[in-house]
């Protein structure tokens, strides 16, 4: 201890003052009362006494003196002794207490005070020992909960990244599934046609006469067997062509033309099978139509299979097409309108789809494959546009297309820069088509990425205000591309919206994203982001 | 009379598809040489020097495209109109068109094409001269 006395000299030093000054003041005061009785007796004895009494109370004298000096030593001898006990049954206790309670204080909850004696230095040890011992026990119930809590959390951890893990492989699998579709589905086209090629072939060589002249029964044979190879090779062709699209592998050549000219074209095409149908076909525009920039030949399929669709349903009446510009949104819309069979309402959805026809046993009847329609949609969503469907059964059906008409493609310099741009990266065209209808009507420009290498060239061409952002993508996922546009000192303002299933609970939110959106994607929940984000 | 014939030099390695085609152009009078793989092709092109080649793209020995470049850059068949023909396509024809004459083609078939159609492709690029 620094800077002051410990309390063990303190207390020592109490005692010797305590016991010493009392002796000191006694022994001077016998001293003192000594003296004058051995001068008193020395006169007695020199008055009265002879030699050998003088010498005797000269004796007496001396015991006397060795007595009272004897008597003082011990006495002193004592206190010291006394004073000393008392100080070291005071003072070492305390110090030892003192030592305990440093250990305990730098964190060794396991010191225990010694209880040497059952007074209050002992109460006082018991009572630290319980007070620490509580300690103690919290400690390590803290310590408990804690390990519980870093196992849980460990666990969980460990839970949700394989989680994520056979998420990512399955997805994987979906993908290599889909590629190695795609690739079967190509080669098999390739492999179909080449004998359909032989077959288309030499029919026609048949039918021109080039090896003698038929029957005309043969003729009629030789006929139809062109007419379903030529129907066979367009469902091969058809087929290869969708796969195409859902694997993003058609790309799209855009031309800038007329419109009207186009569906005249298209309807003068099919007016043998319109005259032969006894139908009328009416084709007419409301008001100017701009030049369109499309994919010219794609949106020929369009229309030509919405005619032929209209024509396989109607046995009597009119098939119109109308086509109108929609200046606000800078669309334009045809409708094909018909006078056939109709659609049930609870059937629209499905006649988009693949290999479907409303009512199975119409397609004997009618004929055709199914694949026409789920084509064209495809076709339209890739162009930017829309298709939706109104009937009424026994009535008719009107499938009413809507497309910008300048489509926008990457680097596509003459977009209005009064409209941002939304980059939207997705390998889903569904997903794609959503994002694009929601946000173009909300006020944006959606430029569309189906991978995220497109996305990374995309974003420098574009300048895009926002990305919205898949996390499964093929080749690199949305958080490679997410790292990599916040890596770039060109793109890492650019704020991005990552999309995703289950983004909240596997809590991997990124520094670099602005915000996330769950997928599926709910329109009101994603158009609210965005203009949380005030791009505007 | 054959020396006044147009030849054209069929290179394909499916048989039937020479076959048709011959016998289209046989019929419109036209003479008629082929060959079934690229290298082949290539010689009988340099030997002949036909007045229109009808190349198929996917061929053993050596694919259509360098026979095509084989030709263009030989002085004495660099003028020859080759028409490239391939069953490896979609309806999206625009591209792959534009491609086969950016590489030196002077126009381009899916097959299965309708005959008549390659008649007349064939007429209007050996009536050119």
């Amino acid at each position: 201890m620094k800077g002051g006395l410990t309390i063990f000299t303190k207390i020592f030093i109490a005692f010797l003052l305590l016991a010493i000054l009392p002796v000191t003041v006694s022994s001077i005061l016998v001293v003192s009362t000594y003296d004058e009785l051995v001068t008193k007796l020395i006169e007695i004895l020199i008055i009265n006494g002879n030699d050998d009494e003088i010498l005797r109370g000269h004796s007496l004298v001396r015991d006397a003196t060795v007595l009272l000096a004897m008597t003082i030593f011990i006495t002193s001898v004592i206190t010291i002794f006394a004073s000393l006990f008392i100080s070291r049954n005071l003072g070492i206790p305390i110090r030892n207490m003192l030592q305990t309670i440093r250990l305990a204080a730098q964190g060794n909850l396991a010191v225990r005070a010694q209880v040497r004696t059952k007074d209050e230095f002992g109460l006082l040890a018991r009572g630290f020992n319980m007070m620490i011992r509580q300690m103690e026990h919290f400690q390590s119930e803290l310590a408990e909960a804690n390990q519980n809590l870093e196992t849980r959390v460990a666990e969980r951890t460990a839970e949700l990244s394989l989680a994520y893990e056979k998420l990512q492989s399955s997805t994987d699998k979906i993908h290599e599934a889909n590629r190695l579709k795609t690739e079967f589905i190509a080669n098999m086209s390739h492999e179909l046609r080449t004998p359909l090629n032989s077959i288309i072939g030499y029919t026609e060589l048949s039918l021109e006469g080039i090896y003698g002249a038929l029957e005309p029964k043969q003729m009629e044979a030789l006929t139809r067997i062109q007419r379903n190879s030529r129907q066979l090779l367009r469902l091969i062709s058809g087929v290869l062509d969708l796969s195409k699209i859902e694997a993003g592998k058609m790309p799209l050549y855009l031309e800038t033309f007329d419109l009207m000219e186009l569906i005249r074209d298209t309807a003068e095409d099919l007016s043998p099978l319109f005259e032969k149908k006894k139908l009328q076909l009416v084709v007419r525009s409301t008001g100017h139509i701009p030049p369109l920039k499309q994919d010219h030949e794609k949106l020929q399929h369009v229309l030509m299979n919405l005619l032929s669709n209209a024509l396989k349903f109607t046995d009597k009446g009119v098939i119109r097409v109308i086509a109108s510009e929609e200046p606000q949104s800078r669309t334009v819309r045809i409708e094909v309108t018909d006078t056939g069979i109709g659609i049930p309402d609870d059937q629209y959805d499905a006649v988009f789809e693949h290999f479907r026809q409303i009512d199975g046993g119409t397609t004997r009847k009618r004929g055709g494959t199914g694949l026409g329609l789920a084509l064209v949609k495809q076709f339209v969503d890739l162009m930017g546009g829309s298709i939706s469907l109104v009937a009424k059964v026994g009535e008719g059906s009107r499938f009413t297309v809507r497309l910008p008409i300048k489509y926008h493609s990457p680097g596509d310099n003459d977009a209005e820069p009064s409209r941002p741009v939304i980059l939207a990266v997705d390998d889903d065209l569904t997903t794609l088509s959503q994002i694009d209808e929601w946000l173009s009507a909300d006020g944006f420009e959606v430029v569309r990425c189906l991978d995220g290498d497109d996305a990374l060239q995309k974003v420098h061409s574009v300048s895009p205000k926002l990305i919205l952002l898949d996390t499964i993508l093929p080749y690199q996922d949305g958080w490679t591309i997410l790292d990599r546009l916040g890596e770039n000192p060109a793109t890492k303002h650019i704020p991005i919206v990552v999309m995703g299933e289950m983004l909240e609970k596997s809590g991997k939110m990124p520094k670099n994203a602005s915000a996330f959106v769950n997928k599926p994607l709910v329109r009101n929940q994603l158009v609210e982001i965005v203009r949380d984000l005030k791009l505007v | 009379m054959a020396e006044i014939k147009t030849t054209v030099l069929i290179i394909d390695d499916m048989e039937e598809n020479i076959d048709i085609i011959s016998a289209k152009l046989k019929h419109l009078g036209y003479d008629i040489e082929f060959a079934l793989d690229g290298e082949t092709g290539l010689k009988k092109a340099q030997e002949l020097k036909p007045d229109l080649i009808l190349l198929d793209i996917m061929l053993p020995k050596m694919d259509g495209w360098q026979v095509l470049e084989k030709i263009r850059s030989d002085e004495s068949l660099d003028n020859i109109p080759c028409i490239m023909m391939t069953a490896y396509t979609t309806i999206q024809f625009q591209g792959e068109r534009e491609q086969a004459i950016g590489k030196g083609a002077s126009d381009y078939l899916k097959k299965p094409f309708d005959l008549n159609d390659m008649a007349a492709l064939v007429a209007q690029y050996t009536t050119k001269k």
